[in-house]
Formats: C-alpha cells, sequence, structure tokens
C-alpha cells in the first residue's frame, strides 16, 4: 500500500570515487532528484491530461446538461470553448499547463471567481488541519509505540495493540460522528461544525480544529503506532542496541536517541503517503465539520460539476502526491545514510 | 599478592527464553583475572561462553530473562547483588565489551563519533565539538588513520577491520578496568584478526587492562592468553596456563579441540580430525560429565557421576574421570574414589 | 475449496508449520480460537439477516410508522425509528444488502484485475512487470475518492459503478499480492522443474501457480471488502454513494447526522453494526494471514 515504498532507482548516480569529496554526495542527491523529477513529470502530464478529460466522460453534452435545453448554439459553443471541449484533449491539457505556468487555472463555473484565489484561500485551512493531525497521530503513536516494543507482552503493549486492531475498524465518517455526538451533543464542549480563520481568533480557531484534527489524527495514530512498534522490536533485537546497553545507555535514550531513528523509516513513508492522500481524507472530514479548505472546494465542485474547479482540485493533489513522494525519498537519506550512498 | 580485577565464584546461570524454556547454561563456573591479565575462555558454539561475558556484564538480549547466582566480582564489587544504578554506572566505565560482529554491532545511522563516545555521554553531557575531539582521539588510539574524518563517518563507510577497531575504541572510552571480548575477530579476515589482536594486546599491556578474550580457536591464544579455561558444556572442563594446557592436555576434550588445530609443522597430507557429536542439550538436566556422550575415553560412570576435579600441574585443573595426564602431588580422594569404580 | 500445499508469501507476516498435504485438505483439526468463532458468527448473522430478513411478511424498510418517528429502541422497533419512522434495524439489515453487493462487485474486478496483472508481472517479469508496476503506483498516487465521486457525479451514483470502480482501485493491491506470491514461487522448484520439463505455461499456471496464489488472493479479499464497505460508506456520506430506496450503511449513517442530538442511534446504531463488521472481517483476514494465507 505505499507508493514511495521503494527508494527510486531511476537516476544514475555519479560513479563513487575512493576518496568522496564533499561535492559527490550533493551530486548523488541532485542527480536522483532529477530522475525522480523527470518520472513526476509523466505523472503530472497523464493526471492533467486525465482531469482535462473528464467532461468528456459525461454521457451527451456537458454544455447541454450544464445550460439546460432551451441553450442557444452560440452559448453552447462560449461553453465548450471555456471547457477546452471545442479542442482535442491533448491541445487543451497543452493550454491549460500552458496557463498554469503562468497563474491561470481558468475560472470557476459557478462563482466566476479565479480558481487561484479560490485555492489561495482554501489551502492553508486544508494544511492547518493536515499538520494538526499528524501532530495528534506522532503525538500519540509516538510513546505508545515506544513503551509497547520496549515491553512487547506486556500489559500496556497488549491493550494498545488490541486497540489498535479495534480502533482500525472505525472508518473515519464514524468516528467524526461519534466525537461530535460526543463533544458538541452531549458535553457542548467543542463547535460541531465550522470554521474561524487562525487570523481572525486563533482560540477559536483551535476550538473549531479540535475534532476534525482528531478524526483524521486518531485513525492515523493506530496505523502509525502498528507500524512503527513492529519496527522498534526488530530494531531493538539489533546486536547495537545490546552494543549501546554495554555501554551503560540508558532505556530512555536508547529508545530515543538510538532505536527511533533506524526504525522511522515506514513511519516516513506513512506521513509522506498522509500528505498525498490527505486530499482524499480531507474531503470527508471537512463535509463533516463544513470546514472550508480544498476538500469541500472539491466536493461542492464535483457535485455542481464545476469542471475549472475539479480540474485544478485534481491536478493541485497530483502535484502534492509526487511532491511528497519526492521529499519522503529525500527525507529517506537524512534518516538513513546508508541510502544516501547506496551506489545502484 | 594483588586481588584480581575480575573474580567469578561458583556462578550459575540459567536463561529463560521467550518461547518458555529454561536453559541451565552456566554450572559452577569459577575463574580470576589479574590487572594486565588475558585469560583466554575456549570452547564450541553453545558451550556458554558467550552466555558467561554476558552475565558478568549483565547485559542479555531482551527476550531472554537470565538468573545468575554465586559471585561476580570486579575489584572485589559483588556486581550479581549491586543495585541496578550502581551495575549501570559500571556498563562501559568498569567492565566493557568488545562484540564479534563489528558489522553489527554498530548503529548505521549514528555517527561513529557518538556512539564511541558513548560511554562518556551516558553520563555527562558532551558538546558536538568535544565529543568529535574525543572520539577522534580515541580513534587515533586504536590506529584509525584519518580519525578526524572517521569521527564524522557513518559506520557503513568503514570496512570491517575499521570498524572492529572503532567497536574497541568505544569499549576502552570509558577506561574500564575489565575488557570482555567475544570472539572479536571471528567475523573479520584473517589478515586483519592478527592486527586487531595485537591492538587489545598493546591496550592490555599500557593500560593494566584485566582482558577475558573468548573464542572458537584455541590457536589465537597462544603467545596472548596467559591461562586458558576450555569451556564444554557451560562448564569449565579445564583450565590452567597455557602452555601447559595446549602442551599436556589433561581433559579428553581440550585434546580433542588441539587435535582439530591445523599447524604448520607436522605432516602435510593430515585429515584435521573434527571433534565428533554434537554439544549437549542444555534444556535437559545434566547428569555426570557433559562430555561423556562424544567422549572416546567415557565409561559408565562418566555419564552418572559428575568427574572430580583433577590436578594435572600447577594451577592447571581438568574435571575428568580419566583425565589424560598423571595428578601431580597427593592423589586426592575423588581420584581414588573414580579408580575403585573402575 | 482445496488447497495442496500452504503457500509462503510475501505477505504473510508469519509462516505457520508447512503441514502435510494431506492434512492442509482435511479442515483444521485444533478448534478454532473464540476470537474467530465470535467474528465467524458476526458475519453469518450478518449474512442471514440480510438474506433472509427480506423475505419475511413485514419486513419493509421504507414503510414509515409516522406514529412514532424518532422512537429510541425498545419492543417493537429494536434499533429504534429514524425522523420518518421507518425501522433502524429494518433499514440496517437492507443496508447489509447493498453495502455487500458494491463489496462484491469490488472484490470482482479486484480480484479479476489484480490477479491477471499480478500472475502477468510475476510470471513474464522483465519489461511487463516494469510496466504494470508503473500503472499501479499511478493508480496509487490519485486521490481515488475523489476520482470515484468525479465519475458518480458524472455517470449517476449506480451499483455497477461505485462497485467496478472502488474495485479498480483494489486492483494495485491485489496485483502486488499476487505478483509477490507468483515471484516466491518461480523461485522454488517444482515451477521451475516444470517449465524444464516443458509443461505447457497455462497448464502450470493451472496446476501450480493459482492454486497457490488463490487463497492469499482470497484471503486479502477479506480487507478488500473492508476496504469497500468503508468506502462505499464514505461515498454516501459525502451524497455520492447509492441512492435511495437503496440505503446502504453510509447513506442510512449519513442520514441520521442532522438529528444526532435527538435521535443518535438513527446513525450510531448502523456505524456500530458496520463497525463490529470491518472489525470481524479484519480480524479473519489477519487470522487467514498468519496462517500462511491458507483458505
Amino acid at each position: 500500500m505505499t507508493p514511495a515504498h521503494a527508494p527510486a532507482r531511476t537516476a544514475a548516480a555519479p560513479a563513487r570515487t575512493t576518496a568522496p569529496t564533499a561535492l559527490a554526495p550533493v551530486l548523488r542527491t541532485a542527480g536522483r532528484v532529477a530522475g525522480r523529477a523527470g518520472r513526476a513529470a509523466a505523472v503530472l502530464l497523464l493526471v492533467t491530461v486525465s482531469a482535462l478529460a473528464l467532461p468528456h466522460l459525461m454521457p451527451g453534452s456537458p454544455a447541454l446538461a450544464a445550460l439546460g435545453p432551451t441553450a442557444t448554439p452560440e452559448q453552447v459553443t462560449a461553453y465548450e470553448a471555456k471547457l477546452g471541449l471545442d479542442d482535442n484533449v491533448l491541445v487543451a491539457a497543452w493550454r491549460w499547463l500552458g496557463d498554469a505556468l503562468h497563474g491561470d487555472l481558468g475560472h470557476s463555473l459557478s462563482t466566476g471567481a479565479a480558481v487561484t484565489t479560490e485555492l489561495a484561500d482554501r489551502i492553508p485551512v486544508t494544511l492547518e488541519l493536515f499538520v494538526a493531525a499528524q501532530l495528534v497521530a506522532l503525538g500519540l503513536a509516538l510513546p505508545v509505540a515506544l513503551y509497547s516494543a520496549w515491553r512487547p507482552g506486556g500489559a500496556v503493549d497488549r491493550i494498545a495493540t488490541a486497540g489498535a486492531f479495534v480502533w482500525l475498524a472505525v472508518p473515519g465518517f464514524v468516528l467524526g460522528l461519534v466525537l461530535i455526538w460526543l463533544a458538541a451533543v452531549q458535553l457542548r464542549i467543542l463547535p460541531a461544525t465550522g470554521w474561524t480563520p487562525f487570523t481572525e481568533d486563533p482560540f477559536e480557531n483551535l476550538r473549531h480544529l479540535v475534532l476534525p484534527a482528531l478524526t483524521l489524527g486518531l485513525t492515523e495514530a493506530a496505523v502509525f503506532a502498528r507500524t512503527l512498534r513492529g519496527q522498534l522490536i526488530d530494531t531493538l533485537d539489533q546486536t547495537y542496541v545490546a552494543a549501546a546497553r554495554s555501554r551503560g545507555m540508558g532505556t530512555v535514550r536508547l529508545l530515543l536517541r538510538r532505536a527511533l531513528r533506524p526504525s522511522s523509516l515506514p513511519l516516513v513513508t506513512l506521513v509522506g503517503i498522509g500528505i498525498g492522500m490527505s486530499l482524499g481524507g480531507s474531503v470527508l472530514v471537512e463535509s463533516l465539520f463544513a470546514v472550508p479548505g480544498v476538500g469541500t472546494l472539491a466536493a461542492t465542485a464535483i457535485a455542481g460539476r464545476d469542471f475549472p474547479v475539479v480540474q485544478a482540485v485534481v491536478v493541485v493533489s497530483a502535484v502534492g502526491v509526487v511532491a511528497a513522494t519526492v521529499a519522503v525519498d529525500l527525507l529517506y537519506r537524512t534518516v538513513d545514510p546508508r541510502i544516501a550512498d547506496e551506489r545502484r | 599478592m594483588t586481588s584480581p580485577v575480575l573474580e567469578v565464584r561458583s556462578l550459575d546461570t540459567t536463561l529463560h527464553t521467550p518461547d518458555g524454556r529454561t536453559l541451565h547454561v552456566l554450572h559452577g563456573i569459577d575463574l580470576s583475572i589479574d590487572a594486565g591479565e588475558c585469560l583466554g575462555v575456549v570452547g564450541e558454539s553453545g558451550s556458554g561462553k558467550s552466555v558467561l561475558a554476558r552475565t558478568v556484564l549483565g547485559v542479555h538480549p531482551r527476550a531472554t530473562r537470565a538468573t545468575a547466582t554465586g559471585q561476580v566480582l570486579l575489584n572485589g564489587e559483588d556486581l550479581l547483588t549491586a543495585a541496578p544504578r550502581r551495575r549501570a554506572e559500571l556498563l562501559g566505565t568498569g567492565v566493557a565489551m568488545v562484540h564479534q560482529d563489528p558489522m553489527t554491532s554498530l548503529n548505521p545511522v549514528v555517527r561513529i563519533a557518538d556512539q564511541v563516545t558513548e560511554s562518556l555521554t551516558n553520563r555527562r553531557r558532551m558538546r558536538r565539538r568535544e565529543r568529535l575531539r574525543t572520539a577522534a582521539e580515541l580513534l587515533a588510539a586504536v590506529d584509525v588513520p584519518d580519525p578526524a574524518r572517521r569521527a564524522r563517518a557513518y559506520p557503513h563507510e568503514l570496512s570491517g577491520g575499521l570498524r572492529q577497531r572503532v567497536g574497541i575504541a568505544a569499549a576502552l572510552a570509558g577506561s574500564p578496568a575489565l575488557l570482555l571480548a567475544d570472539e572479536p575477530t571471528t567475523a573479520l579476515d584473517v589478515t586483519v584478526q592478527r592486527t586487531v589482536l595485537d591492538l587489545l594486546d598493546r591496550h592490555r599491556g599500557t593500560r593494566g587492562l584485566a582482558t577475558l578474550l573468548i573464542t572458537h580457536d584455541i590457536g589465537l591464544l597462544y603467545g596472548r592468553a596467559r591461562r586458558i579455561a576450555v569451556m564444554y558444556g557451560g562448564r569449565i572442563v579445564e583450565t590452567g596456563p597455557t602452555e601447559a594446557v595446549t602442551e599436556a592436555p589433561a581433559h579428553p576434550y581440550t585434546a580433542a579441540l588441539l587435535r582439530s588445530v591445523p599447524r604448520v609443522t607436522g605432516p602435510l597430507r593430515r585429515v584435521l580430525p573434527a571433534v565428533a557429536g554434537s554439544p549437549p542439550d542444555l534444556s535437559r538436566p545434566a547428569v555426570g560429565c557433559p562430555f561423556a556422550p562424544r567422549c572416546e575415553r567415557a565409561e559408565a560412570v562418566c555419564s552418572t557421576e559428575a568427574p572430580p576435579l583433577h590436578r594435572a600441574g600447577d594451577g592447571h585443573t581438568a574435571a575428568c574421570h580419566f583425565p589424560l595426564t598423571l595428578p601431580i602431588g597427593p592423589a586426592s580422594a575423588s581420584v581414588s574414589k573414580a579408580q575403585e569404580t573402575v | 475449496m482445496s488447497v495442496a500445499e500452504p503457500a509462503t508469501t510475501a505477505t504473510s507476516a508469519t509462516t505457520g508449520p508447512t503441514a502435510p498435504p494431506a492434512a492442509a485438505r482435511r479442515p483444521t483439526a485444533r478448534r478454532p480460537a473464540p476470537g474467530v468463532l465470535a467474528a465467524g458468527a458476526w458475519l453469518a448473522l450478518v449474512a442471514l439477516a440480510a438474506l433472509l430478513l427480506p423475505l419475511l411478511p413485514g419486513f419493509d424498510p421504507l414503510h414509515g410508522d409516522f406514529a412514532h418517528p424518532s422512537a429510541a429502541p425498545g419492543p417493537g422497533h429494536w434499533l429504534g425509528t429514524d425522523a420518518a419512522g421507518r425501522d433502524v434495524l429494518q433499514r440496517t439489515v437492507a443496508g447489509a444488502r447493498a453495502s455487500f453487493a458494491v463489496a462484491g462487485l469490488t472484490i470482482a474486478v479486484g480480484l479479476l484485475g489484480g490477479g491477471a496483472l499480478g500472475l502477468a508481472a510475476g510470471w513474464f517479469r522483465g519489461p511487463v512487470d516494469k510496466a504494470i508496476g508503473f500503472a499501479t503506483d499511478l493508480l496509487m498516487s490519485v486521490p481515488s475518492l475523489i476520482l470515484v465521486m468525479i465519475t458518480v457525479a458524472l455517470r449517476g451514483p449506480s451499483l455497477t459503478v461505485i462497485g467496478s470502480l472502488i474495485g479498480l482501485f483494489t486492483v494495485p493491491h491485489f496485483t502486488r499480492v499476487v505478483r509477490a506470491v507468483v515471484l516466491s514461487l518461480s523461485e522454488r522448484g517444482f515451477v521451475q522443474a516444470a517449465r524444464m520439463i516443458g509443461t505447457a505455461p497455462l497448464r502450470i499456471l493451472r496446476r501450480e501457480v493459482v492454486p497457490h496464489v488463490a487463497p492469499v488472493a482470497l484471503t486479502f479479499a477479506f480487507t478488500a471488502t473492508t476496504v469497500a464497505i468503508v468506502a462505499e460508506g464514505s461515498l454516501s456520506f459525502l451524497g455520492f454513494g447509492l441512492r435511495p430506496p437503496e440505503p446502504s450503511w453510509g447513506g442510512i449513517i449519513a442520514e441520521g447526522r442532522t438529528t444526532l442530538g435527538s435521535a443518535p442511534w438513527i446513525s450510531l446504531a448502523p456505524a456500530a453494526v458496520l463497525c463490529l463488521t470491518v472489525l470481524a472481517l479484519n480480524y479473519l483476514g489477519e487470522q487467514l494471514r498468519s496462517k500462511g494465507g491458507r483458505g
């Protein structure tokens, strides 16, 4: 389930000299990034073409469906020109990409606003939600996984493992509903839905952030904890951990400074996938909590067949996925120096 | 007469494995090492020699639980009864260990400098520059070329021999009184083995370090270990000065071990005899001599009665019913008892 | 289903002891763990209810008992009624039919597509494997939920569209699982031996490969079922799922969210059923996996 599982071996690394200069690792990394970028460009091009082909998926004429049967032929032509339906998909995609590079993603069919301004308003909201969710997930998963792995089979480990297993059976929308029911309906401590921008009122912003961030973060926490626990148990059985212990290293230091880092590669992958997939997750959570992020924008645009917005969201999210994959790849190298020096 | 750095008295160790088995691994181990002295512990895999080192160190694999009885005295202080805090304090500074495989005993994602200085940084904070400087000094002391650059490197950038030097530097960092070296050269190329062992010898001499050198290769110990302890089935079956044990082994197992060592001298087309059979199953209670099932001299008594201690020379003893050498001094009661049963 | 030999796969966390072929064909002699019994019993209950309850004369999930709208759970309506007075239990049972129908289609698409691609990738390797790898990577890097939503918006929320699209997005996962098994098989002796003595590839596939792939793929089908149930639920929740009068679990849960304050059971009762079902499926899947993928 991990698109970024294996580090890319597409780029040909510069030949390793016997005495590596300071420049060599930089060149190697640059070569890899270039290779990744080539692959990423291919993916992005495919996604763009597919996104631009979306209106063609509709049975009948999208223009007639949107404008109604009373539309004049001129209106239909104008509408089709706007969506690029008058041209070959490839030509339309080329034009769209050219415009996109000039910062023009078209205009919303329903509001008439520039898609770029819509996105600029909403991307920060989705990002804030995502970061908060990661903090929740890591904040829960790290201590639980560390403790479970240190005492595998112990009470905490057994409860956490069983708990995570049960937890994973709760879909995001059910979790969100239960949280709303608990916090907003029963306890009345948090608002069920809505949003206040941070710049307007930081405290209200935080209050609105809690439930959606928990909904996204709690599910991820279970996945994180499971993955990290397994890796940590493997790491703690390594000779080098015993070696560090034989030099008098205490448990806490050992776990945090010696065992965590070599165990965190899969976690990095998971967070990376999270970035890429956050749009899908945010559609659900943002709709549930009426958070005005990219997710709700996408849901509304899809429901209203607002093609320019939908296309922009699809391409932007693909850019996000690709960027996350590259970021994960680079982070791999920081976390594990062996990958950076891999000669393949 | 100075008191020994390490003195182990009737040490018994039992391991409880995660799959629920109980292994009685060490039986009544007695040994002592003086400052600056090297004791060689020889035995095949499964003889308990690694467990001996781990029991002295007090660090076992995470999944196994170990219980030890007897005494492990480090400079007169019993480690088995010491408070956990005190034991942790002594790790690295009182007793240190060089691990077998330098490929797996160094953390792949931690810089050499940070690992080499662990024994020090576990006690007090060190700035990065101080760590690098200290590490470079420690690495220079174990003949690592270009130590300042190596201190910044990661383990995978170093060769196996260099990594083992790093392991030794890390062990020496806390200036321990006792060094446990568990097969320190087994994973290395033959050409590198010698230099690493010489390095250990040098530090033993200059620092007055007591060294417990564990190996399966009795040949390694010539000229390095003053005394040898041969382990079999969790017992020391023979112990004595290196020359005496190797030239006139009293225990049939020692003799078999020595026969399996290749020699430069002697007939060319000699088939090296392997010691037949396999080590005893430690999960069964031991009765009689553990080597009896594989011993060519074994008789009925060997598998029913624990062998008596046979004095083969000055400080040279073997636990055997039918030793290969004649006893010296007054015949002990147990020896005559053994003769009675014949 | 008869399985000649337990397959050792990359997906199985722990591989069970290799049982002699005769023992593998017989049902396991040991009694199943209580957890397995409970999970199986729950799934059987849900399946039987979904199949049999609609045959009862009084069953009508669309009938509104206008005298008792939003009634709390109690006698008469065990799980209460919704805002229109419809019985929540009956609607949950009807929802199971819709959810499982989607899941069935998903698995069919995923098994056929992923099975074929995985077999091809593992069998031919080389460029074929690379091309399939790129395609599956691509499919995995698009936001699946959004694409399904778009398609539903454009082609209408039919069971066929939803089921087959969710199925499409499980294809990469099925492909990986199957490919891993085929790769590990071809490294083992008997496939190489069969190739060498000139057995026709199709015969090798049918006789040697498929029997090993099938249990692993079917085990993964448990996971795919939960993916389908949750994905369909999410879609319904967003208004892109199956439309009434065929309520799915997600749809029923979504309907109740407006009355969460006054009548929480409308949402939470079917939500609990959904979660228990997903839990049971996950548990059985995990148990099967840890037994080495034996079906």
